[in-house]
């Protein structure tokens, strides 16, 4: 008994492959919509530590520029630069003033040089943009912006996410 | 005589699109590099041109307009305190539960802005147990109505009434240096 022969289509090896990319235009316009909603047109670009988690507010105000500051749970840090350690509810005795609580000696140098060095008009008029975690206590937040205000950086910024 | 092929709209019109997907594959990674995912925003924020002058004028002269106080205490009662030609009215928000009553908080600025339409400023005093997201969420509630209610007020430069959906916009920490 003969096998049956296999079917195979005929092609025509003159004519060129033609793929159609109309689905993969289509996936592609989602995509590129999805990013220019997400795209920030702001001066400021700020990256947070991964571990902060700040408040929502239902503030759109868009950031501007100023003096960096993040204050998580663990610690209060100008750019890369430790300034003092945080125990989650304050901080440590040690980077407290010991006549003055209120007072961080180390945020205060560190703002005063910020502010000699610098030649940002932001900073030069005391503005401070502060990352902070949504649960640390006013009581510590109180210290920051009580040293902030004694070094001549009355301009407190409060950092949060969108709603 | 031969026969006339018939031809259909498809095989007469082929988009070609493959331009198209050149320019996205372009931008995508561009878009995808410069892209923030985490939408950050920041409190005091510039103001309209005619509230800020209301500001200014309200800085200018503190004793012809009201003072308006929000002192939270540890148990998250939040008490106005409006101050007046020298009469104080004070109004007490007990807590809901745990939490800090920000409707009740926000009809009470309405109806104080209602009184006092020219005052944009109020000062606050959170007791030191207060969270962070706390003080902002009164921050946010102080701010607008949750009605979007409109106020109107006289301009102080063009003496002409504007409306304004702010009640109070500028907030001072007024417990810093205590």
């Amino acid at each position: 008994m003969a096998r049956r022969k296999r079917y195979t289509p005929e092609v025509n090896k003159k004519t060129a492959l033609m793929v159609n990319v109309t689905s993969l235009t289509d996936m592609f316009t989602v995509i590129l919509v999805f990013l220019l909603q997400t795209y920030n047109t702001s001066e400021v670009q700020l990256e947070p530590p991964p571990e902060l988690r700040m408040p929502t507010s239902q503030s759109e105000g868009v950031l501007t520029q100023g003096l960096e500051m993040t204050l998580s749970k663990e610690s209060l840090s100008i750019g890369k630069e430790v300034l003092a350690q945080v125990n989650g509810k304050d901080f440590a005795a040690g980077d407290k003033d010991p006549k003055d609580p209120n007072f961080i000696p180390a945020l205060f140098k560190s703002l005063e040089k910020a502010s000699k060095e610098t030649t940002v008009k932001a900073v030069k008029d005391g503005q401070i943009l502060l990352i902070a975690d949504r649960e640390l206590p006013y009581a510590v937040i109180k210290k920051v912006m009580y040293t902030a205000s004694m070094a001549g950086f009355p301009q407190v910024k409060l950092i949060t996410t969108s709603q | 005589m031969g026969i006339k092929k018939f031809r259909t709209h498809y095989e007469e019109f082929e988009l070609d699109l493959t331009p198209l997907l050149a320019i996205i594959m372009k931008l995508v990674p561009v878009l995808v590099i410069s892209s923030s995912f985490l939408q950050l925003t920041q409190i005091e924020t510039d103001l309209p041109q005619v509230v800020k002058q209301a500001i200014e004028d309200q800085n200018k002269n503190p004793d012809k307009t009201a003072k308006i106080k929000i002192i939270v205490d540890d148990s998250k009662t939040m008490n106005v305190v409006v101050t007046k030609d020298d009469a104080t009215d004070t109004s007490s928000i007990p807590a809901k539960g745990d939490a800090l009553n920000l409707a009740a908080l926000n009809s009470k600025l309405v109806e104080i802005k209602k009184k006092n339409p020219s005052v944009f400023k109020i000062e606050l005093a959170p007791s030191d147990s207060m969270s962070y997201s706390e003080i902002v969420t009164i921050l946010d509630g102080s701010r607008k109505s949750n009605n979007n209610d409109e106020f109107i007020f006289v301009d102080p430069k063009t003496g002409k009434e504007v409306k304004t959906d702010f009640l109070f916009p500028e907030i001072v920490f007024n417990n810093i240096f205590q």
